[in-house]
């Protein structure tokens, strides 16, 4: 049903319907958003978005998939799923995109294998010459 | 040297059957010590606290998870105190997360003195084990884990009461400053130790807090997932939100609902509930169910 690179193990962090979150959301698992968000969600693994759901937040994580609506932009390691019942307002950064027929996506998609946003700023390791022993 | 704190009342007055036994037991494995029976609510706090001062380092609570409870509050500020269970109480919820469910298995372990030091909550001033519940669990919990097959029935009846006439209140919650939630609530547990879990994973020292939310829903709605809530697995249920986080505030405006802590009451929101890692050293089974 989904792509083989998402993840469906244990969902760490869920938003129920009814819910109404603001801020920045973090987790370092899976995340299942049902209710509302606004603000920012991110994570280093995968964010489902249910039919229910309304996001109002910019979404950082491993792979998306979409079958909620989405106003903001997705910035994905790896795959983006729009499913028919998705809608997304917004730009797309992912290294795979996939719009299933009847899905809705107002905005600009760009395809990259390591989206510049998540990439991480390695530090340059200086070593220093050792003195000859005689 | 071992200090014993025993509630004379938990589980139906069982330590007036088993005492003798129990301490022949202990003698044999060369850990007995002293018996101090308590007389009432708080009493267990202020024993252990006479007894950390007596210089007595290893202290057990032989009770349910009230004598527990009180008994972790009276030693939370020693460094070198150790905490030993042996349960014999209605509910024993906080033995069990340590892996001890009998007893006479709980002198074994005890004598095998395996020790881990464990996260705890802390709600004001008061410290938990397992969890902190705010709505439907707390008017139900002490009533869950009855064995009596008439008292089972009764407790489904009730449930089914509650279910249908539960007046939900509204909360926000705010979670390490990060972000807030907002919903009509039926229940909110917050755990430090999950409760039955099948697989060993990281809840009592994992350094976190897990809010477990379970929004109100119609009243169909919840009755049709009336086994769900009337075993307590609130996380199977489909409308829940779950998070994890080192700090909680829970404020519920102009209602103010009650708070339980293991159980016991503690007072009413708002509150604030934080994770206090590495805390208290306590004796453990190997088959207890964290690192």
């Amino acid at each position: 049903m989904f792509g083989k690179k998402f993840n469906k193990g244990d969902i760490e962090t869920i938003v129920g319907p009814s819910v109404s979150l603001k801020g920045n959301l973090k987790s370092e698992g899976n995340i299942r958003l049902k209710g509302k968000v606004s603000g920012e969600v991110k994570t280093k693994s995968d964010v489902f978005v249910d039919e229910e759901a309304e996001i109002k937040a910019n979404i950082f994580a491993k792979n998306v998939r979409v079958a909620g609506s989405i106003v903001g932009d997705i910035i994905a390691s790896g795959e983006v799923e729009i499913k028919e019942t998705g809608k997304v307002t917004g730009n797309i950064t992912s290294g795979a995109l996939i719009i299933k027929m009847g899905a809705l996506f107002i905005g600009k998609s760009t395809m990259e294998t390591e989206p510049s946003s998540t990439k991480e700023h390695r530090e340059e390791k200086v070593i220093e010459p050792q003195p000859e022993v005689e | 040297m071992y200090y014993y704190i025993v509630n004379p009342a938990a589980g139906g007055g069982r330590i007036n059957k088993i005492q003798s036994k129990l301490k022949i037991l202990l003698k044999r494995r060369r850990i007995d010590g002293d018996f101090v029976k308590t007389t009432g609510k708080g009493d267990a706090l202020k024993i252990a606290q006479k007894a950390l001062k007596e210089g007595f380092t290893t202290i057990v609570a032989v009770g349910g998870d009230g004598t527990v409870s009180e008994v972790v509050n009276g030693i939370i500020d020693s460094s070198k105190a150790v905490l030993g269970i042996l349960p014999i109480g209605s509910t024993n919820i906080l033995a069990n997360a340590l892996g001890i469910y009998d007893c006479f298995e709980g002198v074994d372990i005890l004598a095998q003195r395996r020790v881990k030091t464990i996260d705890l909550g802390k709600v004001n001033d008061t410290f938990f084990i397992t969890s902190l519940e705010i709505g439907l669990e707390t008017e139900i919990q002490n009533e869950r884990y009855n064995n009596s097959f008439f008292k089972k029935l009764l407790f489904r009846k009730k449930i089914l009461d509650k279910i249908l006439t539960f007046k939900p209140f509204t909360a926000e919650i705010k979670f390490d400053n990060q972000f807030s939630v907002n919903s009509n609530i039926f229940n909110l547990s917050i755990f430090n130790a999950k409760p039955s879990e099948d697989k060993r994973e990281k809840s009592l020292n994992d350094g976190e807090l897990l809010a477990v939310l379970v929004s109100y829903q119609s009243k169909l709605n919840l009755l049709k997932n009336f086994s769900n809530i009337i075993s307590g697995a609130y996380e199977e249920l489909p409308f829940i939100s779950k998070f994890k986080a080192k700090k909680i505030f829970i404020d519920t405006g102009k209602f103010p609902q009650k708070v339980f802590a293991d159980a016991e009451y503690i007072g009413t929101t708002p509150v604030e509930v934080l994770i206090s890692t590495k805390k208290l050293k306590v004796i453990v089974s190997k088959k207890r169910n964290f690192d």
